[in-house]
């Protein structure tokens, strides 16, 4: 294929990215298929076993490339493959194939896998069923050595890449090596899904939703990916790279000056300060946190610890952790979201799985903590235990009642009392606060604000489940819209309700973190803000350039509008009037 | 021959990992060693995939036979490591 081909999407995270692609291997490798000689049958042997040899080598430097990425226990699933290299009864199979029928190595043995694989799609359990996806990788990288081509996965990304795919899942995000990512492109997606949220986190230039984007693209073609107009450049000319390697000059110098203010606080031109901090997952983030200008850490996601590995996490492996961000981020605080599973997040040893027929109305958040009250009870103990070590609050997600918030404190003060009798140091006043993230929560703020401490606005759990909107169906995305008046008087009414009872309200989805929002969010009076490190700068740059009053006219006029097109209408142009290098004119 | 019933109790059930303890320490034995699911077909004891495609999730109930010296030693100390959890946390 030549020539260049531009294309459009969502952008969902600024810079502009110019490099090679790198296309996910679709999931079907194909083996081929030749009759190997009788005299040659040795020789075909020979070859299957020099591939397992080298498939081996390979597995054991993948493990210990995740052992000092991620860690020991991460890397054990290896142990694992190389067992599954090692297996005599395939092998057995692959190589009397070879003799008796004359099948070329590859032929050989994707049948054998191919076999072993349905018998996986047979059985009941979907987390055992799921481990094919283990088994497949093996037979990947086997088939990969035998026929001398590329293994092409995601975890194998050792050079800088821009990567292409339909679409990310938080698995896929797990084995993504950063320091080679320069870019993400999709056919899917939208604002809030994996691929955006980690491009976002990480900094790197993306543009989601591009249908048929995977079909224009090979493996290896130059790209531009330009995060900022949502526009894809595929097999760009000379003139075209010229362009753009200057508009990414110019990028990069803006975020250069926004750099600047990283130990400034974020305070309006009138003096009000808002707490800016970050969204992290894991203890060294604190470092990038603080580089980018972070006051603390407003929503520390647990989950990425479960997420990636194999089996639940020990009291202490977690006091391990906890108190590493909770040391790294003093004196400045961390908030430690209670591990928030289900919806569309799964670690199968913990339960929720892709079965639940409706999972983002099913077993999620905090239904799920207080039915596995032995992996809360743990958790608790364990951001307790971490809370001797600096300053840290507590927050459950996925609140609609009271009940909830009562029973998840009530297990708080069960395990205070449980560590006060074990002598073990904690902080004696630790906040413990709750996601708002639900109609049903902002409908009772009131009563909820007299028994939490703080509350923080999950804007996209809050977003899908009022306007009753999958965010991640491309068919409906555009329904997904956090402009949408009713969005933004649930946001009202939050922050009036915590007020009212003088805690303090925050935001911790995405639409905190878009610089299009920030002085509507602020006009809206939210008193702490927590997104990605890296859209610090650029937001503190904002609320440090206007005033609270500018802001809150601005949220009036808003809250006063009609439609989401015209609200949008309304923040572009005043966003565009105040901030031209920030915020471009069609941001709408 | 020696044979046992036993009940996976371990959350994950017998998934890639569990299933490499047990092929490791099935592997020390001179004995054949099968595993089936009760009234399921039996696979070799020694090959993880094999095991991993029993699909034994927690709470099934298995048999384990060795055949072979050192037979009664072996399912002796498969059943334990089942009853253990495969030893994971």
């Amino acid at each position: 294929m030549a020539g260049e081909v531009r294309v459009r999407g969502v952008a969902v995270s600024p810079g502009i990215a110019i490099g090679r692609a790198y296309r996910q291997q679709p999931a079907e490798v194909v083996a081929p298929n030749f009759i190997v000689a009788p005299e040659k049958v040795d020789d075909e042997i020979q070859r299957l076993h020099a591939a397992l040899a080298k498939t081996g080598e390979q597995i054991r430097e993948n493990r210990l490339r995740l052992e000092q990425q991620i860690g020991e226990d991460h890397a054990k699933i290896f142990d694992a493959h190389l067992l599954i290299l090692q297996d005599t009864k395939a092998i057995d199979d692959t190589e009397s194939l070879i003799r008796s029928d004359f099948m070329c190595a590859e032929f050989a043995f994707n049948r054998v896998i191919g076999r072993i694989l349905q018998s996986f799609d047979a059985i009941g359990d979907s987390y055992l069923r799921e481990r094919r996806a283990d088994v497949e990788d093996v037979r990947r990288r086997v088939l990969n050595n035998l026929s001398g081509t590329e293994a092409n996965t995601f975890g194998s990304v050792n050079e800088e890449a821009i990567l292409v795919a339909r679409d990310l899942t938080p698995s896929d995000t797990a084995m993504i090596d950063r320091r080679y990512m320069r870019g993400v492109a999709t056919d899917l997606g939208g604002r809030t899904s994996h691929a955006a949220i980690l491009a976002r986190s990480y900094g790197i230039p993306a543009v989601v939703g591009v249908e048929g984007l995977t079909e224009q693209v090979q493996h290896g073609d130059d790209i531009i990916i330009d995060g900022n107009a949502g526009v894809i450049v595929v097999r760009p000319d000379d003139r075209t790279v010229q362009e753009y390697t200057e508009a990414q000059e110019r990028f990069k110098e803006l975020e250069r000056q926004m750099l600047t203010l990283k130990d400034y606080p974020a305070i309006t031109l009138d003096g009000r300060t808002i707490e800016l901090s970050a969204n992290v997952k894991k203890p060294e983030d604190a470092e990038l946190a603080r580089a980018k200008g972070a006051k603390g850490i407003g929503l520390y996601r647990t989950e990425w610890f479960f997420l990636t590995r194999d089996a639940l996490p020990s009291e202490d492996e977690q006091v391990e952790q906890y108190a590493a961000i909770a040391r790294a981020v003093a004196p400045e605080t961390v908030i430690f979201r209670a591990l928030d599973i289900g919806g569309d997040k799964f670690a199968s040893y913990l339960g929720p799985g892709k079965s639940e027929l409706n999972p983002f109305l099913g077993w999620r958040g905090i239904r799920f903590l207080l039915t596995r009250r032995d992996i809360l009870r743990t958790q608790l103990r364990a951001f307790l235990r971490a809370s001797a070590e600096g300053h840290v609050k507590i927050m459950f997600p996925m609140i609609t009642g009271l009940e909830e918030v009562r029973a998840a404190r009530s297990l708080v003060d069960e395990v205070c009392i449980e560590l006060t009798e074990e002598r073990r140091p904690y902080a004696k006043d630790v906040e413990v606060g709750i996601m708002i993230e639900t109609p049903a929560a902002v409908v009772i703020a009131d009563l909820l604000a007299r028994e939490a401490d703080f509350f923080s606005i999950g804007s996209n759990d809050l977003i899908q489940y009022t306007l009753a909107v999958d965010r991640g169906n491309a068919r409906i995305s555009y329904l997904y819209e956090p402009m949408h008046p009713s969005v933004l008087r649930l946001i009202r009414n939050t922050v009036e309700a915590g007020h009212a009872h003088d805690i303090w309200v925050g935001m911790c989805g995405e639409i905190a973190g878009d610089p299009l929002y920030s002085v509507l969010l602020v006009g809206m009076g939210l008193d702490e803000i927590s997104i990605s490190a890296y859209m610090i700068p650029e937001v503190k740059r904002i609320i440090r350039g206007i005033t609270y009053d500018e802001a809150k006219t601005l949220a009036r006029k808003a809250m006063g509008l009609s439609t989401a097109a015209e609200i949008r209408k309304l923040v572009g142009a005043v966003m565009h009037e105040r901030f031209p290098e920030l915020v471009a004119e069609e941001a709408s | 021959m020696t044979e046992r019933r036993t009940r996976i109790c371990n959350v994950l059930g017998m998934h890639l990992r569990s299933a490499a303890s047990f092929v490791n320490l099935a592997a020390k034995f001179e004995s054949q060693i099968r595993v089936a699911v009760v009234d399921m077909p039996a696979v070799d004891g020694k090959s993880i995939l094999g095991l991993a495609t029993l699909g034994a999730a927690e709470g099934s109930m298995i048999v384990i036979t060795a055949e072979g010296p050192d037979e009664e030693t072996a399912v002796q100390q498969l059943v334990e490591l089942v009853e253990r959890g495969f030893d994971e946390d």
